[in-house]
């Protein structure tokens, strides 16, 4: 059954060189096509979006999009299939470069490009999706400078798309009381003296416009020589003679106002950010055709904040009026708040009424227009930059992730490989296994199901698969009672054989069976021994034993076929009461052995605070003046030892008698404990072990003081020995218990037995007992045996006469796998088995009794839908019934949490005619066709 | 070292420098013959054994047999080496605080605020430094002109070696400032010189226009054209000479770049105003990044003494160090060390610097360029100092051994030909090292002494009163 035949070998390469296939091509810059679900290329007409979409991408720049586009041959082909591109976003106004310092009130000579940091690492708000950002020069000062338009990535020398493109003007509170501003005259002189600092306006929005207006008169006129402010004027000046647009950054309709009015008297263009009253002047705006840069009001790392009993507190909400829906829109981050979120403010955009496009458009089209930048980014047309974002899923989605961004055509970022994990497939209808959801989502991590319902949440990085509206999502069909992976081994097995322990590949045969759409089969030997044969659910796909055996021991098939009533209930019960005493005897064991282990823990505490009480009480024995106590290192010698031993002796002395420990050859080191006697000089102790020729002995003689001379006696042998005393303390001596062999001690396990090893999973109700069984009387026969007394739970396999007692059955719940043959003969009448069945109620499943012929399980199912079966039935007899029936369904038959991520996607109902499967994922990888 | 130390410092330097006053009285210009000992001219290769002569406070010859004339005082220089002095190619030390309050100062001097008594210029000379280019700080935006100055001397003037060697400007933002506000004041301060020298030729032209007795009313355009030429020297306002010569192209200047964008902008800004082909980038560690930007400016550049950048990667978190002046050497520039302070450890001596460059695979050839020839040439004084040339002014080191060895010592220093530093008379060394009287007798300056030991606690960076045994 181990052999591998050239065919299995070839199927492995191929399998092989498919994976590799699969994973993503380099990414070259210069020439390359990717194709994706769909690309919105915001482009002015109808077509701001083409399903099934490839765009051809040279020197980083876009050259065109289309659904059915001529592709040069041998061109880079990226499949992106199952993700949506879309522009790179645009990001209208920020805060990505810290406000200017300066003190003028009006500071038009700042230009925030200058503070732009090429080399900074933008990782985080590229990853966000976001690749050219407006850079503000602040929001502090009335005019606080001139902002500019800059890529995050891509060649540091041509990031800059555009300098100095507008003039920032704050109006309202956040541009009040600027600081007194420090005139340095340089070097102070008696016709150069230092003047006190000069106060600046506005203080309120009395002086807000006056101060504008008089710095733009001023500007205007020539300056006097020798005036400090020259490099406010020369700015100013230039800034005007170029008509540059002013960028408005008000919040209170007052100051839109206002600011729209001022703009207009100078003949300006001018944009609006913030407008958080903008609603307020919504006609206004519309009239004048004002740009607006919405500020999302709140920030999302700081969203719980207390407005108090402040009146005028500014609205919560982004509110955009339908008058507003014709100016360009763009939608900017708060002024703290990170710069890469801007996908979740496009569903604030859409709550706030705008459409899908006009959303998407405010984050790139419409902001790339109102920058100015609308040549180069935006949108996905011929010409403009490859800048753009791969999106897991349409924009709109939450479970849209930026997954990949590129500008220039380069890749500038990419998510993680290793956290990529997940799975999340949507359907317009979605099976759980007991019933439909429509829609519905199933999101599959690390092979199994973390969640599924109408909704399903995604890890960061999951792929998204939109099966679209019109698909239909059910779990991988079982087939409950199958041969796959025997390749013909016509061998018996008993209950003792696990068909899971000797599969190790998945051969072709199994790849027919998973394209069909089974992607469960519960498999067992062809031949049964006599308690049996063990049943193994294993996976039609899989890389590893892991990945292919679902279940090792997943039930126990039980043949009881053409036997009397009797017969079949005696041998039954005998089976099961051999299991039981089995299984008892197990149990005792295990209580026993959590009794002695409970005690022998509380003996080893008690021991251990003995030990701890003595060790406190201890008291320390000082040395006496004592001829033997303390630490002894010497050496026995003499024939027959080859070669001199050393020991080491620990001894202690009281009243002539003499305790201790002797570590030496004999005994490999331990210590062994001795005992004897000290009397006039004289040494006399034994080692307290059993040798073949008795219980060795020392006998000494202190001749000088800290030394002994004397014999080491073992049997008729006497060694010379001689030590010193090395350490006068008494000692502490550490003698090893020898503990009894473990084997004697305890609760002893009873004798293992694999074939009955399956039944104790049974009777502890983990899994089914398969019941093969053709005669009624006999069905009812074993009923109370396994119901009551034994309350295991069981299927019925082939029962010819069920249809006889279905009510009995249904009323008990019991489950019937159907014969591989659709339509039975019983006395003379013909009758579809699954039709009749499942009206009386009883839940089915279906089997197939073959290796890949359990391909044709669906077909089966769909045939039996043509004689009377309800095709809900249907389904649920090949996912859910099958799995509850044999206790499977914690694993697979339905998408339950922690169930296998085992998914079928047809392009219609199931089972139905015309419906095709169109992908089969197991464990939550994609079954390559 | 901040302020206050100084000044702590200060009275204890003025004692010091008394020591410093007898080595320069004990000195005197005389004709002196360095001779058997190993030379390393830095210039060519080195002479196993050779002789040096220094005539005139120059080098009057150098070779492997010196025909020296009957009055030279001969040095035997067996076992030693003779090296050029050490050049610190940018430092503020020297003066009493690094920057004035405001960012534009071009008319500034550093002239003003040389402080001779300071032990920094005692501690040059005994790590060899004999050329010191002290600079306005980086905490500036144009600020004045720098000075080179040579370690011994009571008087700025007596230290001098080159006067008015560069303009010191720095893009990187000065304290309380940003970006944006650096570069406007930039833009301002040249806007300024532009407006302000037009108006002074108008005024030339309409004054020529008075003596001539013409008709005064021409358009202020024309008067300001043809008033250019009218300008001469003396009429050009202090405020605006330096600047002036700055923008002209004729000011060597040295431009701060403390980050990598930074970079990019001083190239922009150099170009912009027509000081480029004058300068010399004074670079921050990180600035490395932008090695492209820096290859294409071929300028010469102007190392931080941290010499490793440590950057944390954004997403893993993980440390990477980059040995930033081997990223400088392979990019083809030529560049000079400046010493480490506040470090206790031996990035405080150029040669340490320069060693671990070696380490880290610079050619040894251009380690040693890079703290004698290379900063020599950057301060436009190429042909006086930086090597041992024939013509050079004799800053010649005496050294115990390599340059390059942690255990080398600096036996004896000439500036300009003269003795300015003998290790054996070095007072401060002597009671250092002084042994213990009942071992060695008194005052021997033991060579057996932990000598990276006793170095470093010599420098640490404060510096106490030295104990008296009254």
């Amino acid at each position: 059954m181990r052999r591998r035949t050239i065919a299995n070998i070839i199927y492995t390469f191929v399998a092989l060189l498919a994976t590799m296939g699969s994973v993503a091509p380099a990414v070259a810059a210069d020439s390359y096509a990717i194709r994706a679900g769909r690309i919105y290329t915001m482009a002015a007409d109808d077509a701001w979006y083409i399903d099934n979409a490839t765009m051809l991408v040279q020197d980083g720049k876009v050259v065109a999009v289309g659904s059915d586009l001529k592709l040069p041959p041998f061109i880079d082909v990226i499949d992106r299939s199952d993700d949506v591109i879309v522009p790179a976003f645009v990001l209208a106004h920020s805060h990505l470069v810290p406000q200017q310092r300066g003190e003028e009130s009006v500071g038009p000579q700042y230009r925030a490009v200058d503070a732009y940091n090429s080399f900074a690492d933008y990782t985080k708000v590229l990853a966000g999706g976001v690749t050219t950002v407006y850079l503000s020069p602040g929001e502090h000062r009335l005019v606080s400078g001139q902002g500019g338009v800059v890529k995050l990535a891509g060649p540091r020398s041509e990031r800059v798309l555009r300098d100095a493109i507008d003039l920032t003007v704050n109006l309202g509170e956040r541009a009040f009381d600027p600081p007194n501003k420090q005139n340095w005259l340089i070097p102070p002189s008696s016709d150069n003296d230092i003047k006190p600092s000069d106060v600046q306006r506005p203080n309120s929005r009395m002086g807000q416009i006056l101060e504008l207006r008089e710095m733009f008169d001023w500007a205007r006129q020539a300056l006097p020589p020798n005036d400090e402010r020259g490099a406010v004027h020369a700015e100013l000046a230039a800034l005007l003679q170029r008509k540059v647009p002013l960028r408005l950054v008000a919040d209170r309709d007052i100051d839109i106002e206002q600011g729209i009015g001022f703009a207009d008297d100078q003949k300006h263009a001018v944009v609006l950010v913030g407008g958080r009253e903008a609603f307020r002047q919504a006609e206004m705006i519309a009239e004048y055709r004002v740009p607006v840069i919405f500020q999302f009001p709140n920030n999302p790392y700081r969203l719980f904040q207390n407005l108090g009993g402040n009146e005028d507190a500014l609205p919560e909400a982004l509110t955009i009026p339908e008058a507003l829906h014709d100016v360009p829109l763009a939608i900017a981050p708060p002024q703290d708040a990170p710069h890469r979120d801007l996908l979740f403010y496009l569903g604030a955009l859409r709550d706030a009424g705008l459409s899908e496009r006009k959303a998407l458009a405010a984050i790139t089209s419409d902001a790339a227009r109102i920058l100015g930048v609308a040549e180069r980014v935006g949108s996905l047309t011929q010409g403009r930059d490859a800048d753009f974002v791969i999106l897991g899923d349409k924009p709109l989605s939450p479970t849209a992730r930026v997954r990949e961004v590129f500008v220039g055509g380069t890749q500038v970022f990419g998510q993680r490989k290793e956290t990529r994990g997940g799975l999340l497939v949507k359907a317009g209808h979605v099976w759980l296994g007991d019933r439909w959801v429509s829609p519905g989502a199933v999101y599959v991590e690390d092979g199994k199901v973390v969640s599924a319902g109408m909704t399903a949440a995604a890890g960061p990085y999951a792929q998204v698969i939109d099966a679209g509206s019109n698909a239909y999502l059910t779990p991988g069909f079982i087939d409950t009672h199958g041969h796959l992976g025997l390749e013909g081994e016509q061998v018996a097995a008993g209950t003792d054989v696990s068909i899971g322990s000797i599969l190790y590949h998945a051969g072709p045969e199994f790849a027919r069976v998973a394209e069909a759409g089974v992607t469960t089969v519960m498999t067992r030997a062809y031949r049964a021994g006599n308690g049996g044969a063990r049943l193994t659910a294993v996976h039609t796909a899989g890389d590893t034993p892991e990945e292919l055996v679902v279940r090792e021991t997943a039930g126990i098939y039980f043949p009881l076929r053409g036997q009397k009533p009797k017969d079949a209930a005696e041998r039954l019960k005998g089976q099961l009461k051999k299991a039981k005493a089995y299984d008892e005897a197990w149990k005792k064991y295990a209580k026993e052995l959590a009794e002695y282990q409970s005690k022998d823990d509380d003996e080893k505490k008690k021991a251990d605070a003995e030990k701890k009480e003595k060790e406190d009480n201890v008291v320390v024995e000082k040395p006496k003046a004592d001829d033997i106590t303390g630490t002894w290192e010497g050496e026995v010698s003499g024939s027959p030892l080859p070669e001199p031993q050393k020991f080491t002796a620990k001894l202690k002395h009281e009243d002539g008698k003499v305790e201790g420990s002797f570590a030496t050859f004999f005994g490999g080191g331990e210590e062994i404990p001795v005992s004897g006697t000290y009397k006039d000089k004289q040494l006399n102790i034994t080692l307290d072990v059993e040798g073949p020729m008795g219980k060795p002995r020392v006998e000494a003689t202190v001749d000088k003081e800290d030394h002994i001379v004397g014999s080491f006696i073992v049997g008729r042998f006497s060694l010379d020995l001689e030590a010193d005393r090395t350490e006068r303390a008494v000692p502490t001596i550490k003698i090893k218990r020898r503990r009894k062999s473990k084997d004697a001690e305890g609760p002893q396990p009873p004798p293992k037995d694999e074939s009955l090893e399956p039944y104790r999973e049974l009777l502890a109700g983990n899994i089914a007992m398969m019941l093969d069984i053709d005669d009624d009387k006999a069905i009812e026969a074993v009923l109370p045996v396994l119901k009551e007394e034994y309350k295991v739970p069981f299927v019925l396999i082939n029962a010819d006469e069920a249809h006889k007692i279905k009510d009995t059955l249904a009323k008990h719940d019991v489950g019937v796998i159907l014969h591989t043959a659709p339509v039975l003969e019983v006395d003379k009448r013909e009758y579809y088995e699954a039709a009749e069945l499942t009206a009386a109620g009883v839940d089915v499943a279906y089997q197939s009794d073959a290796e890949d012929g359990a391909r044709h399980l669906p077909l089966r199912a769909m045939y039996d839908t043509r004689y009377g079966m309800d095709p809900t039935a249907a389904l649920h007899a090949l996912t859910g019934n099958a799995a509850s029936m044999l206790k499977m369904d914690d694993y697979v038959g339905t998408l339950k949490r922690g169930c296998r991520g085992d998914l079928l996607i047809f392009d219609g109902p199931p089972l139905m005619p015309g419906t095709s499967l169109q992908r089969v994922f197991i464990n939550g990888e994609e079954v390559t066709r | 070292m901040n302020q206050r130390r100084l000044h702590r410092s200060a009275t204890m330097a003025l004692m010091l420098s008394a020591a410093i006053a007898v080595f320069v009285s004990a000195a005197q210009a005389q004709t002196v013959l360095l001779e058997n000992g190993k030379i390393i001219p830095v210039n060519g290769e080195p002479i196993e054994k050779g002789s040096v002569l220094i005539k005139n406070g120059r080098i009057e010859a150098v070779g492997a047999s010196v025909d020296a004339p009957f009055d030279a005082k001969v040095i035997d220089c067996e076992g030693k080496v003779i090296f050029p002095g050490m050049i610190d190619a940018h430092t503020w030390r020297g003066l009493d605080v690094p920057n004035e309050s405001p960012g534009v100062t071009p008319f500034l001097n550093v002239y003003d605020a040389i402080d001779p008594s300071q032990l920094f210029f005692e501690d040059s000379l005994r790590d060899g430094v004999l050329s010191i280019h002290v600079s306005p700080g980086n905490n500036t935006i144009i600020d004045g002109l720098t000075r080179v100055v040579h370690p011994i001397g009571l008087t700025p003037e007596q230290m001098t070696t080159a006067p008015d060697v560069a303009m010191k400007l720095s893009v990187t933002p000065k304290t309380g400032y940003d970006r944006m506000r650096q570069m406007a004041e930039f833009r301002e301060a040249f806007r300024k010189l532009d407006e302000e020298m037009a108006q002074l030729a108008e005024k030339k032209y309409e004054d020529k226009l008075r003596e001539d007795e013409k008709d005064l009313t021409v358009p202020p355009e024309e008067a300001r054209e043809k008033g250019k030429e009218l300008i001469e020297p003396k009429d050009i306002p202090d405020k605006n000479r330096n600047l002036l010569m700055l923008s002209q192209g004729k000011l060597r200047n040295f431009v701060y770049c403390g980050a990598a964008m930074d970079v990019p902008a001083a190239i922009r800004t150099a170009k912009q105003y027509g000081f480029f082909d004058q300068s010399v980038f004074v670079l921050g560690s990180e600035t490395f990044k932008a090695i492209d930007a820096l290859k294409d400016a071929g300028r010469p550049v102007v190392l931080d003494g941290n010499l490793v950048h440590t950057e944390a990667d954004a997403l893993t978190g993980e440390e990477e160090e980059t040995f930033v002046p081997k990223v400088i050497d392979d990019a083809g520039l030529k560049f000079a060390l400046q010493r480490q302070w506040g470090s206790t450890l031996g990035e405080r001596y150029l040669w340490y610097q320069a060693a671990r460059c070696v380490r880290e695979g610079i050619s040894r050839d251009h380690a040693l360029k890079s703290i004698t020839l290379w900063p020599a040439e950057m301060l436009g004084l190429g042909d006086r100092l930086g090597s041992l040339e024939k013509g050079k002014d004799a800053n010649v080191l005496v050294l115990s051994g390599d340059p390059l060895k942690m255990t080398t010592w600096v036996e004896l220093g000439f500036v300009q030909g003269e003795k300015v530093y003998d290790k054996a008379e070095d007072i401060r060394l002597n009671r250092l090292f002084a042994a213990p009287e009942d071992e060695l007798g008194p005052s021997t300056a033991p060579v057996s002494q932990p000598v990276e030991e006793g170095h470093t606690e010599v420098h640490q960076g404060e510096y106490e009163e030295p104990e008296t045994d009254q």
